[in-house]
């Protein structure tokens, strides 16, 4: 059984222009400690997916379908149920790392709190913890980063503070939306090897959601690629990325520019624009930027195929799944 | 510009949907009218002293509709040239503050500079006190006439229009129009008050409304201390004062005047806010 | 932090400095004196009186006289009140203005605050509305038609507090008129603690903290309110001024023998000097006023503090 089992999840926001589809039917699983990426542009309900699964959407926000943690439905769950669960069971690191430290307590104190909110400990035991794990997230001088205020910090360290405070209660499930995309390059590769280093040490499973196919490569077994609130691929990371089956994909991975391209010749895009949360039209939503689009492409959204490791959401996919 | 009249369009169907400000205006409308023509329905003028009927509860048959005040003079009468004088005064003084704000504040955000620094730290300096003991001071200088009360207190209400408007300014000197309007060689004046001015206006009527309400309260507030308006001539505010003095014994000498106050405020300040979330950009 | 409460109290110096100017110069500009209500004054007399008051000489000196007086600590006779200089009527004042003002402030914060925060929990539900409700109602309704109203209704019909007077330590009397004072800011301070709440629950950093798994109670008193706190510290500055302004009612109304009473007997009189006083002595405790509130913005947010931010 999966760790996490996300089936048939929608999400849809109330807005004064009325309902907006954020995402559409996603079936996802995460298993125990394995690390899958979801990989979609801004808008393509990536983030929605992962904040409806521990019930932080916005107050206009509703969910359907099924999310299972450990075989336990958590859509539906009073808050005061949720709020267990988080911490020693879902983790979560947001990508502003400066907005997810509340400005006027200390580092130290909400070190702390992320532990003491879970596990009846005493303040000293709790505060040596927060240390270590700030030392195990390479922050210098952690002992006088406790009592620092967030905005003393730099932008690195202030992204490795809120990956501790995430770990304090060791949770099973981190899940980390756009970890890297605030940062420096250089930093970005620091996080990176934190999150590889913490998944060997800590068996903890990983989710990463990002538009960085370069946090991909470097991490993940398994890979989502969403777009327009659906999955349109998934499967091995390896796999996916070697020989993509939705055009989509195919156009990600083209785009990505390579040392040893011919520099006379333009970046290869894809044409278009991804359609909004209200645009989204009765066919597959990608038809009208791809290069395969059939007469029945416009007709039905196509549903992800087969039961193989890679499947894809295509009525023309590129390859034939492996049997 | 061709795009402001599509605006005020904009705003006017925004304001039409605002139950509560159209409401208000209707009220307020129809208080203005009975302010103007209300005391001609009645047979009694406002001073005179009905000696039959004096601290009378309100009394239809007599036609005293809402009563008479101690002295006898009819309460309906002297309550709507109170709301009269009471309104005049409020609009003549936002009149004033608007002038001088928004003169002081368009001038400073063209400005700019040093100049501009003199100017907003003179409003910085006079708003260290609450405008009222200014107020209370020049009425001291004007020796109470009414006629230059409007004056008084508009003097005073200006320092925050001229903050808004001078804020409002300085974005709006970075715009193209008024870049080419310079360029094409107008002087201050002519930059100022034909193409600054006329492009504030949504933001200095949402102020002015809100404003006529604060007018009309700190006109009251004098007169009820009897530093403003005094008798025999009558404003909300010394209408509330005589009231006060007399509740224990005859509460509908207070009512009148005060709920005739309370509901104008009320009025004006949903007004106002429907008109500023009726032109507010973030909607757009 | 020190050297930040010094740097600005020095800086608001010229401000003082320019209102006492101003305020003398329209005092002075005004036309006629303050002996002409008097009945007819023989003009040997009158000229003799203006004479001891200093009143004949030219303007730089009567105002350097008046500001050398200040810096004394005197601030001159009281052109009504005889026996009594300004200063000794400040010192009368002061403290019954003080102990109002300062109650009523505090009430308002005591009861302001939680309302709001209440109201903010109960988002659209019942007490929200019902909170929303009254606060419209305490900032539109003028406090001179409100004192005389609950006079009515408290001090008369239900005779549960007397009406006026005061006795210092009787805390009875202080009731009606404290209450009456802090009523419109009470309304403004729950509505805008709601709204700011309202947001600070809505924020970036209360989310994470909530993924944490930080339970309700401690999210919304230890890092929510800190934070939606901003606002209303903003506005006791402007709070403060409403305070002083409602009370030259308040203690008209109630007959409280504090600095409005005097403020508005010398406007009645045309007494320079009294009006003069009285209004150097608010503006000063309106400087040290928004002084100590940015002492406070400090406390609250650490970001802010001298030499705090990196």
């Amino acid at each position: 059984m999966a760790l996490l089992e996300i089936r048939a999840l929608s999400v849809g926001f109330e807005t004064p222009a009325g309902r907006v589809t954020a995402v559409s039917g996603v079936d996802l699983e995460i298993g125990v400690g394995e690390c899958v990426a979801v990989v979609g542009e801004s808008g393509s309900g990536k983030s929605q997916t992962l904040l409806a699964c521990t019930g932080l959407l916005a107050m206009n926000g509703h969910a359907t379908g099924s999310v299972r943690f450990d075989g336990r439905e958590l859509l539906g769950l009073r808050e005061r149920e949720l709020q267990r669960l988080r911490g020693p069971g879902i983790g979560y690191v947001f990508q502003d790392a400066l907005g997810s430290l509340t400005p006027h307590l200390r580092v130290g104190e909400q070190l702390v709190e992320a532990l003491r909110s879970h596990r009846d400990t005493d303040g000293a035991t709790a505060l040596a913890e927060a240390r270590r794990m700030l030392e195990r997230v390479h922050v210098p001088d952690a002992a006088a980063r406790l009592r620092q205020y967030p905005h003393e910090l730099s932008g690195g360290t202030r992204q490795r503070v809120a990956i501790a405070a995430a770990l304090m209660p060791q949770p099973r499930l981190l899940i980390a939306d756009e970890p890297t995309t605030a940062l420096d390059v250089t930093v970005q590769a620091q996080v990176v090897e934190l999150f590889r280093e913490l998944r060997r040490e800590l068996d903890m499973a990983l989710v990463i959601v990002t538009h960085d196919l370069g946090v991909v490569a470097g991490l993940a077994e398994r890979v989502a690629v969403m777009y327009a609130g659906r999955v349109v691929e998934q499967g091995p990371a390896i796999a996916v990325f070697a020989a993509p089956a939705h055009p989509y994909t195919a156009g990600l991975l083209a785009a990505l520019p390579r040392l040893d391209d011919d520099t006379s010749v333009p970046m290869r895009t894809i044409p278009g624009v991804p359609p909004r949360p209200g645009e989204r039209s009765g066919g597959c939503a990608f038809a009208p930027r791809c290069g395969r689009r059939a007469g029945d492409c416009d007709e039905q959204p196509p549903e992800l195929s087969g039961s193989g490791p890679q499947r894809a959401a295509c009525h023309h996919p590129l390859r034939a799944e492996a049997p | 510009m061709s795009g402001a009249r599509g605006l005020w369009r904009d705003a006017l169907r925004r304001l039409r949907r605002n139950r509560a400000a159209v409401a208000s205006l209707l009220l307020l409308a129809l208080l203005v009218l009975l302010a103007v023509a209300g005391p001609s329905a009645s047979r009694y003028p406002p001073d005179e002293l009905d000696w039959a009927m004096m601290g009378v509860p309100p009394d239809p048959a007599s036609g005293h509709w809402l009563g008479t005040d101690r002295l006898g003079r009819d309460l309906f009468v002297r309550t709507l040239h109170g709301a009269r004088l009471s309104l005049a005064i409020a609009l003549l003084a936002t009149l004033v503050s608007l002038t001088i704000g928004v003169t002081w504040g368009a001038v400073a955000g063209y400005a700019g500079g040093r100049l501009d620094a003199l100017m907003m730290r003179f409003v910085d300096v006079l708003y260290a006190l609450p405008s009222i003991f200014f107020v209370i001071i020049l009425t001291v200088v004007f020796d109470r006439s009414p006629a230059l009360l409007f004056f008084a207190i508009g003097a005073i209400g200006w320092l925050t229009m001229a903050r808004v408007v001078r804020g409002q300014a300085m974005s709006l000197m970075h715009r193209d129009f008024i870049e080419a309007a310079v360029a094409a060689g107008a002087g201050p004046a002519r930059v100022i008050f034909r193409h600054l001015v006329p492009n504030l206006l949504g933001t200095v009527v949402v102020y002015a409304t809100l404003m006529i309400p604060q007018m009309i309260l700190i006109e009251s507030f004098l007169s009820f201390l009897g530093i403003g308006i005094q008798e025999p001539l009558a404003s909300l505010g010394n209408l509330v004062a005589d009231g006060a003095a007399e509740m224990e014994t005859a509460p509908w000498i207070l009512l009148a005047p005060a709920g005739c106050l309370v509901t104008i405020v009320f009025c004006f300040n949903f007004i106002g806010d429907g008109l500023r979330d009726a032109l507010d950009p973030r909607e757009r | 932090m020190l050297r930040y409460i010094l740097t600005r109290l020095l800086g608001a110096i010229p401000t003082l400095a320019v209102i006492v100017l101003l305020a003398f110069l329209l005092t002075r500009l005004a036309p006629g004196g303050p002996f002409d209500e008097e009945q007819a004054l023989p003009p040997e007399i009158r000229a003799n009186l203006e004479r001891a008051y200093g009143l004949d000489q030219p303007l730089h000196v009567q105002f350097g006289r008046y500001a050398a007086g200040l810096l004394r600590g005197d601030f001159g006779p009281s052109f009504k009140f005889k026996d009594f200089s300004v200063t000794e009527l400040i010192a009368t004042g002061l403290p019954v203005s003080l102990q109002l003002g300062a109650l009523a402030m505090l009430l308002a914060v005591l009861l302001g605050v939680p309302a709001g925060v209440a109201a903010a929990l109960s988002h659209n539900r019942a007490a929200d509305h019902l909170v929303m409700a009254l606060a419209v109602l305490g900032i539109a309704v003028p406090v001179f038609v409100v004192a005389p109203l609950a006079a009515l209704v408290f001090g008369i019909y239900l005779q549960w507090v007397p009406v006026a007077g005061w006795s210092p330590g009787n805390a009875r009397d202080m009731v009606l008129p404290t209450v009456t004072l802090a009523l419109p800011v009470i309304a403004y301070v729950a509505r805008l603690m709601r709204g700011s709440m309202l947001e600070t629950l809505r924020s970036p950093f209360v989310r994470a903290a909530r993924a944490r798994g930080v339970p309700r109670t401690r999210l919304v008193w230890r890092h929510a309110l800190p934070a939606a706190l901003t606002p209303v510290v903003s506005y006791l500055g402007p709070a403060t001024a409403a305070v002083l302004t409602g009370s030259l009612v308040v203690e008209t109304i109630f007959g409280l023998p504090g600095l409005g009473r005097y403020l508005v007997q010398g406007a009645l009189n045309r007494d320079y000097t009294l009006v003069m006083g009285m209004v150097i002595v608010y503006a000063t405790f309106m400087i040290l006023l928004n002084l100590l509130v940015d002492v406070a913005y400090a406390f609250l947010d650490p970001r802010v503090r001298p030499g705090g931010r990196r």
